[in-house]
């Protein structure tokens, strides 16, 4: 596959998936990004959001299995990753969890209990299930979309920062617009009900992950990149004025590497053989929202994690001039 | 591989850019120093011409150009410029790295979008702040500079006043030419000529630049005076007593040559006397032998009595003292006398040789050398004597400088006896004092002795500078019934209503009028006398004593 059949089948998957999915564009496309560059997203939004309706189309445009899992309370980690049963034959039998799926949904995944969450997210990171001894490996393409309800706080587990870390994007959905509310009413109401077809393989999606890898980025762009991550630390040298009032933790250095994957996939889709630092601007916010952990002054002035990012952005964009003074 | 695209064209765009910004830049800071240099100006600290301003401005802008057009620009920091000018998402900057799969298809892109850029399109000449300061600030310089020197927003009298002092300042610009920066003279000069004429060149350029008050020109005028004056007269007091010592040496020159011819006891003098002289000195000698002969005769009858006399035994003890001591008392007479009759007759003998020594002497009085030495040690102790005497030395400089050449020229020629070599350079050091002290006279020979560079500074005219400030009470004419002098009245009491600067204290020289002809070191003392009885009564303010009593110091001086 070479950059320009990337975006094409890019295209052609968001094309298929947007059939099914009234707006929310920066979501499917999110969700494609981590799809391509080989992470798992975070959803936050509100229920009734078209979450499912979004994994179940995406499998059907890759021919991928999915599968969904409505975290609860109670939910043990067997649940998830599956367990080893006696059957019939007397023979111990693994039975494979929701997890083994290529698409995952993991519902409100900060209602389970950590015991839950961690077996889920070390699935996540591993790429595969040990169970009883016995290491099974997950499909490939995998690919883990976690939804958390941003209200009903109560009886959630939230997630830590080590375990948000994981996740390649956080994407927040937002509630459609009125014109997309109509489409999504005409169409659920009425007798069309539209159902996307399988227009990529996971094959080609494997292929996809490969010539994100080959994008180029130049050493002033990388630092630029660095320059991001790094003023997102409230005590470092570098660190915005922003950053340092607002912020407790900055992002991490998987931070740092999913801003260049992300803005890889940018530049690809840009037509670009080449990161450029618009296609970082353009990652920052969904690789570094949930990586940064804002202090009790950020709540009290209602500062969000976006807002800080502008302003980090801002300041190092300020930082950023021309190495030719004419 | 792909070629990386070429970037020739935008270096050489962004040197040419960089040496308008750096033009620009040196030419703010030239600028900013002319600014500066123009309130000093202003301010009389340091003057500043027009020419000066503007090679400083351009300097900098020079210097500035030549910094931007020769600064380094790497190639990844003018990839990483175009890149941001042109908006070519770092494809430029990602082309120069060289690495990666796609490394082709970035260069050929990288390529293809900078064919369609102009060099000039990314680096425009902008006029930008730089420029807009540099030419904010040459125009502040220029403005403080004219306005320093502009005599548009004078009054007429001041414009008037300014143009005197200009004139004046030409002259003095003359006087300095003429006496301190001629170039036979030039490395000549002494260490304390060099602090008159750095003062002299200030004070002309005060005069010229007319940043003075005519009340300061004369003050400074007197000071330049006096210690011209001074100087002349070290000078002269050097060049005489080089003269001196020159002339012990030709004494000794002669007496060695007289010693050589076995005439030793023959003084240089005698050698010098004509017949009749050596005539009359063997006629005064044979008299004073004859007188002291008389003299001792009449000594050793009195010691004959009184040896008879002691010889008495009824002498009494105190009458035997006496005798004896008039005894020792001639003793030593006859012989002091003894010794004055032998120098006598031992000088009859050297006037009887002098004779035979004037022919000697005269070979060498005779030489043409000589007398030419002794024609110009001659005249440099008459221009020596006239310059201690505080007149004008009577010879010019063109004179002085003739003679110095000859001086030179002679004490090559001669090259014999090293008591004579001895006397020249005595000669020529007298000449070089005499050349400073020549100088010294050029430049202020002082109030009302010559007339001057400054007309107001003492010149016997009707000129009435010392008037015309304004600031004292001045009368022009005489006061009826108040004789022919002209009274400057300094009141110890201000006025009723008068400004608080009544009067200025002026330390100019004197004026001589035509109306009074009494020396002032006459009047001075009564002058003196009333002014202390003044203090003592307490007609004179307390903070203004220390002022009049040196006034008086300083007139006494």
């Amino acid at each position: 596959m070479n950059p320009e059949t990337f975006r094409q089948t890019f295209e052609r998957i968001r094309t298929e998936v947007q059939k099914t999915i009234v707006g929310q564009h920066d979501v499917v496309e999110g969700v494609l990004i981590g799809l391509a560059a080989n992470g798992h997203v975070l959803l936050e939004g509100m229920p009734g959001l078209g979450k499912t309706l979004l994994v179940r189309s995406l499998a059907q445009a890759l021919h991928l299995s999915y599968s969904r899992i409505q975290f609860t309370p109670d939910m043990m980690p067997a649940d998830v990753t599956g367990t080893n049963v006696l059957n019939q034959d007397r023979a111990v039998e693994f039975r494979r969890g929701p997890i083994f799926a290529n698409i995952v949904l993991a519902d409100e995944i900060n209602r389970a209990t950590p015991k839950t969450q961690s077996a889920m997210l070390e699935a996540m990171q591993e790429r595969g299930v040990t169970v009883g001894g016995q290491r099974y490996e997950l499909a490939e393409p995998f690919l883990v979309m976690a939804t958390q309800n941003p209200v009903e706080q109560e009886g959630t587990y939230p997630l830590p920062e080590a375990q948000l870390d994981r996740f390649f994007f956080k994407l927040i959905v937002p509630y459609p617009s009125k014109a997309d509310l109509a489409d999504i009413v005409m169409r659920t109401t009425g007798g069309e009900n539209p159902v996307a077809q399988t227009v990529a393989t996971s094959e080609e999606v494997l292929a996809m992950r490969a010539v994100v890898r080959d994008v180029t980025i130049a050493p002033n762009v990388l630092d630029y990149a660095l320059s991001l991550v790094v003023a997102t630390h409230p005590e470092g040298p570098d660190s915005a004025l922003f950053a340092g009032r607002y912020c407790r933790y900055g992002a991490s250095p998987r931070g740092a590497q999913s801003l260049v994957t992300a803005g890889k996939v940018h530049a690809l889709l840009a037509g670009r053989f080449n990161v450029a630092k618009e296609d970082l601007k353009k990652a920052m916010k969904p690789v570094l929202r949930h990586r940064i952990l804002l202090n009790f002054e950020a709540d009290a002035d209602g500062v969000t994690a976006d807002r800080v990012l502008d302003e980090v952005a801002s300041f190092v964009d300020s930082r950023d001039r021309d190495p030719i003074r004419a | 591989m792909q070629a990386l695209p070429p970037l020739k064209p935008f270096n050489r765009r962004v040197r040419l850019v960089r040496s308008w910004r750096g033009l620009a830049i040196g030419a703010t800071v030239g600028a900013a120093i002319g600014t500066g240099w123009a309130v000093l100006d202003w301010f009389n600290v340091f003057y500043a011409e027009p020419i000066g301003i503007a090679a400083v401005i351009g300097g900098g802008a020079i210097v500035g150009a030549i910094w931007g057009a020769l600064g380094k620009i790497s190639e990844s920091a003018l990839a990483q410029s175009i890149d941001r000018r042109a908006g070519l998402e770092d494809r430029l900057s990602s082309a120069q790295t060289g690495q990666g799969a796609y490394q082709d298809q970035i260069a050929e892109d990288a390529e293809a979008r900078l064919a369609a850029l102009r060099p000039a399109q990314l680096y425009p000449l902008r006029f930008g702040r730089w420029q807009g300061g540099a030419i904010a600030l040459s125009v502040v310089a220029a403005s403080i500079f004219l306005l320093g020197n502009t005599p548009l927003l004078l009054l007429e009298q001041a414009k008037q006043t300014q143009a005197e002092l200009k004139k004046e300042g030409q002259k003095v610009q003359r006087v300095i030419k003429e006496n301190l920066e001629d170039p036979r003279e030039k490395q000549s000069l002494t260490e304390a000529e060099k602090r008159l004429a750095d003062e002299m060149r200030r004070y002309q350029k005060d005069l010229e630049r007319a940043r003075m008050s005519k009340e300061e020109s004369l003050q400074k005028a007197e000071e330049l005076t006096k210690k011209a004056d001074d100087l002349m007269k070290q000078n002269a007091q050097a060049s005489l007593k080089s003269l001196e010592t020159g002339q012990s040496q030709l004494e000794k020159a002669e007496q060695d040559k007289l010693n050589q011819a076995n005439l030793g006891m023959v003084t240089p003098s005698m050698a010098k006397m004509s017949d009749a002289e050596r005539k009359q000195a063997l006629a005064k000698n044979k008299a004073e032998q004859k007188e002291l002969e008389r003299q001792l005769a009449e000594i050793e009858k009195r010691m004959a009595e009184i040896q008879k006399q002691l010889k008495n035994p009824n002498l009494s003890k105190a009458e035997r003292d006496a005798l004896e001591k008039e005894r020792q008392a001639l003793e030593s007479q006859k012989k002091a006398l003894d010794k004055q009759l032998k120098d006598a007759k031992d000088q009859e003998q050297a006037i009887q040789l002098s004779k035979e020594a004037q022919d000697i002497f005269k070979k060498m009085t005779e030489d043409p050398i000589y007398k030419e030495m002794q024609e110009l040690a001659k005249q440099m102790k008459q221009n020596a004597e006239a310059a201690q005497a505080g007149k004008k030395p009577p010879m010019t400089k063109e004179e002085r400088l003739a003679l110095q050449k000859r001086l030179e020229e002679l004490a090559n020629q001669l090259k014999d006896p090293k008591a004579m070599q001895e006397y020249l350079k005595a000669m020529l050091a007298a000449m070089k004092a005499g050349g400073a002290m020549g100088r010294c006279a050029g430049l202020f020979p002082g109030p009302g002795r010559l007339p001057l560079p400054i007309p107001w500074a003492g010149a016997p005219s009707q000129d009435q500078w010392m008037g015309d400030t304004g600031m004292i009470n001045k009368f022009d004419k005489g006061v009826a019934g108040g004789g022919k002098t002209t009274p400057t009245i300094v009141s110890g009491e201000k006025r009723e209503g008068a400004p608080d600067q009544a009067y200025v204290e002026i330390k100019a020289p004197a004026q001589i009028g035509n109306r009074s002809s009494v020396p002032y070191i006459k009047v001075l003392p009564s002058y003196r006398r009333k002014a202390e009885a003044a203090m003592r009564h307490d007609e004179i303010p307390k903070e203004h004593e220390k002022r009049v009593k040196e006034y008086f110091k300083g007139l006494g001086q």
